[in-house]
């Protein structure tokens, strides 16, 4: 499917100038004109609940947007990604506790502390592929989260960063639900567009090279290693973001965030979603959170159960995800 | 084929569409401007939530806390006070992850008056701000950070199970004073709970005159062979070891001290978690001779506690676990306060709380409230053979004691 070359490939496959693609990115803009609408005003008619879930899944899902950078975009399977989700969390949840609440100071440390994370461990992944990469982001992703275990001085060890006030913007602090979440609905846009502009950029063009036939790349001349490395630091940044929105929500960091358990479902989240369309990744992100904290907790303990099951039912049923749902309508016989 | 698949396909996404719209159709509203309290205590109802794991490695802790919760009720015509209860139960899972959105669930979706049970510390400390907000009370039944009633404590969370170092220091004070003060070996995993533990059996310990002359940390829930620790207790020249471990990691622990010959020479003492509920069975035979303090043993001879574990024991099998008390008794101080309490609001139980006195009825034995944590009996027992079947029999009750400092 992919045999194209992947430079020709990659304009047509985000809209370009070919005229079939025309009528569909309209109609895209549109329905993501429509969600956006539906996001910004779904607290007016949401209980605090429903509205708290929400919340929770735009930070997961700006988090698994990230994550699909590096899958579907890039092609680095990544298993250890919650690791600077989960780095951008604490040092929000440190700067909150430690020097102040008010508003840019701890998403800023958020996505520096995530990027610098990435910056630090992600020269010695990106130069690996495949096995190994899954493998080298692993161990990162358990070492980091041994470190917030044990590290009790300034991550508060198992118990985690706790009591963490809210975030406060111009002296005020954003305790109520709804403007919570319109605080990181702004945030999960900036972050989604940052990420979208990037992989529909000539830079994303070269990264879905990379992809699909590395080693044609390195002959065309494109450091590779670098592309990869400058991706692998930006999704790391981006995750920060992520994981400082975390800590606006639910005020508390522990060490599960940046566990393999998040990192799974994240990717998990990805794969539902289609690797590769960063909508399909938010639309992921909403299947596991709902399931996991809307419908899980009645569930019996069944629902990791129940998220498997679906995931069984995707990897069969959508190949590519919900978003190649759209692909199949577009074009009937795709394959 | 291809248009076939193509139905099957839509028709799957509508079925996701359509469970993800499932929770949000029940939960209209708004989220903005005065956040109302949830639905008014009308009728003489009271709502429980029940928030236990009832999914992960705390699962079998989750069963027993349901079971003791459960029990109560059906001893006392499903009732709390002159409330007459309804309990909505919750999956706590492993980790805050999904405890916290189990505890906001219970609160903000399901309207309950009062929420019961806990056993992650972090998640029992992560949702004291929606308690807070929502102004309900919790009532933690198992969860042993010091913190959750001490240096963090809020007035809307109390606690009817113990704290990690209420009961290591029990044991630190018996070990002192029974002949091994020179030469004790601490071991725990390297966690929140076990620091809390080691640390207060230190003090205690040394308090005593005692001295800990080795101690080491082993990796939390990633330990499976202790060998080289077992080969450091051996060659540290220690009289006795004291550790704290639980669930699959107690399992190991204890069976892998005996096969590498240490319980013959080195006797073992730990945090009663070591040799509580479904673990002992497993531990077989290697468990025996080991001491542990905790505040509860099934065995404890009293006849409040012998109609407590008959009732369980008809009711499920087995012998009630501490996990199962602490629940149980979560329900009989909640009985108590609601009897004088003026409404269902965490200020209002919060004081009648405040007011129960001494629990004199509990299968525990006597136990009163110090702050928001109980001040109760630790019993030193020892693993023995009645019967067949392995016990945590009492050996001796180390007296009353409070939440240290």
């Amino acid at each position: 499917m992919r045999t194209l070359s992947a430079l020709t490939a990659a304009p047509t496959r985000s809209g370009g100038s070919a005229p079939t693609a025309r009528r569909p990115r309209r109609w895209g803009a549109l329905t993501g004109a429509l969600v956006v609408v539906v996001l910004a005003t779904a607290p007016l008619f949401l209980a605090p609940f429903a509205t708290t879930t929400l919340t929770r899944i735009l930070v997961f899902a700006l988090f698994a947007v990230s994550l699909d950078l590096l899958v579907g975009v890039t092609g680095l399977p990544s298993l250890g990604h919650a690791g600077y989700f989960g780095a951008g969390a604490y040092a929000a949840g440190w700067v909150s506790l430690n020097v102040t609440a008010e508003m840019p100071v701890p998403l800023l440390a958020g996505a520096a502390v995530g990027a610098l994370a990435a910056a630090l461990t992600g020269w010695i992944t990106v130069r690996s592929r495949g096995v190994f990469f899954l493998m080298l982001t692993l161990a990162i992703g358990e070492t980091l989260q041994q470190v917030a275990e044990t590290w009790q001085s300034v991550t508060g060890g198992a118990n985690g960063l706790t009591g963490i006030p809210s975030t406060r913007i111009a002296g005020q602090p954003l305790t109520n639900a709804g403007f919570v979440h319109w605080y990181v609905l702004v945030f999960f846009l900036a972050g989604f567009g940052l990420v979208w502009m990037v992989a529909r950029s000539r830079f994303g063009a070269a990264l879905r090279g990379i992809r699909d036939n590395e080693p044609r790349m390195r002959a065309l001349g494109y450091p590779t290693a670098l592309y990869k490395y400058a991706t692998f630091v930006l999704a790391g940044g981006v995750a920060g973001i992520a994981g400082a929105l975390l800590v606006a929500q639910q005020r508390l960091v522990t060490p599960a965030d940046l566990g393999f358990t998040t990192a799974a479902f994240a990717l998990l989240a990805v794969i539902i979603g289609g690797a590769g369309s960063l909508w399909g990744a938010c639309v992921g992100a909403a299947l596991v959170i709902v399931i996991r904290d809307a419908l899980g907790p009645s569930l019996g303990g069944h629902g990791t159960l129940v998220l498997g099951i679906v995931f069984v039912v995707v990897v069969y049923g959508l190949p590519r995800g919900v978003a190649g749902l759209r692909r199949l309508r577009r074009n009937g016989t795709d394959r | 084929m291809a248009e076939h698949q193509l139905i099957t396909r839509r028709r799957l996404l509508g079925l996701f569409g359509a469970a993800a719209t499932l929770p949000v159709l029940s939960a209209c509203g708004s989220s903005v401007g005065g956040g109302g309290g949830g639905g008014g205590a009308g009728g003489g109802t009271v709502k429980i939530g029940l928030v236990v794991p009832q999914s992960g490695v705390y699962a079998a802790l989750g069963t027993d806390m349901q079971r003791g919760w459960e029990l109560w009720l059906e001893q006392h015509n499903q009732k709390l006070g002159d409330y007459s209860v309804q309990t909505v139960i919750a999956d706590e899972g492993e980790t805050p992850q999904t405890g916290v959105p189990a505890v906001q669930k219970v609160l903000q979706s399901d309207g309950v008056d009062v929420v019961v049970g806990i056993v992650n510390s972090a998640t029992a400390l992560g949702v004291a701000n929606l308690l807070a907000e929502s102004k309900k009370l919790l009532i933690v039944a198992n969860a042993g950070a010091a913190d959750i009633t001490g240096k963090a404590r809020t007035p809307h969370i109390w606690r009817t199970s113990f704290t990690n170092a209420q009961i290591s220091a029990a044991m630190g004070t018996h070990l002192a004073r029974s002949g091994f003060s020179d030469a004790v070996y601490a071991i725990a995993p390297d966690y929140a709970a076990g620091t809390e533990v080691i640390t207060g059996f230190t003090k205690a310990f040394e308090t005593g005159g005692g001295k800990v002359i080795g101690q080491a940390k082993t990796p939390f829930g990633k330990t499976s062979d202790f060998q080289p620790f077992l080969s450091g207790i051996q060659a540290s020249g220690a009289k006795a070891t004291f550790c704290f471990y639980s669930g699959s990691e107690a399992i190991t622990f204890v069976r892998q001290y005996t096969q590498f010959g240490l319980a013959s020479s080195i006797p073992l003492y730990g945090s009663g978690f070591l040799t509580e509920g479904n673990v002992l069975p497993q531990q077989g035979d290697a468990a025996l001779g080991v001491q542990t303090t905790l505040h509860y043993s099934d065995q404890l001879d009293t006849p409040v506690n012998k109609d407590f574990v008959q009732a369980y024991q008809a009711k499920h099998g087995e012998a009630p676990s501490c996990f199962a008390v602490q629940t149980y008794d979560a329900g009989n101080v909640l009985n108590r306060a609601l009897r004088t309490a003026s409404g269902l609001d965490g200020d209002a139980v919060a004081a009648a709380l405040e007011g129960v006195g001494t629990i004199d009825d509990s299968p525990r034995g006597p136990w009163s409230f110090d702050g928001q944590s109980p001040r109760q009996s630790i019993y030193l027992r020892k693993v023995e053979k009645v019967d067949g079947t392995l016990v945590n029999a009492v050996v001796e009750d180390l007296g009353q004691q409070s939440q240290p400092v």
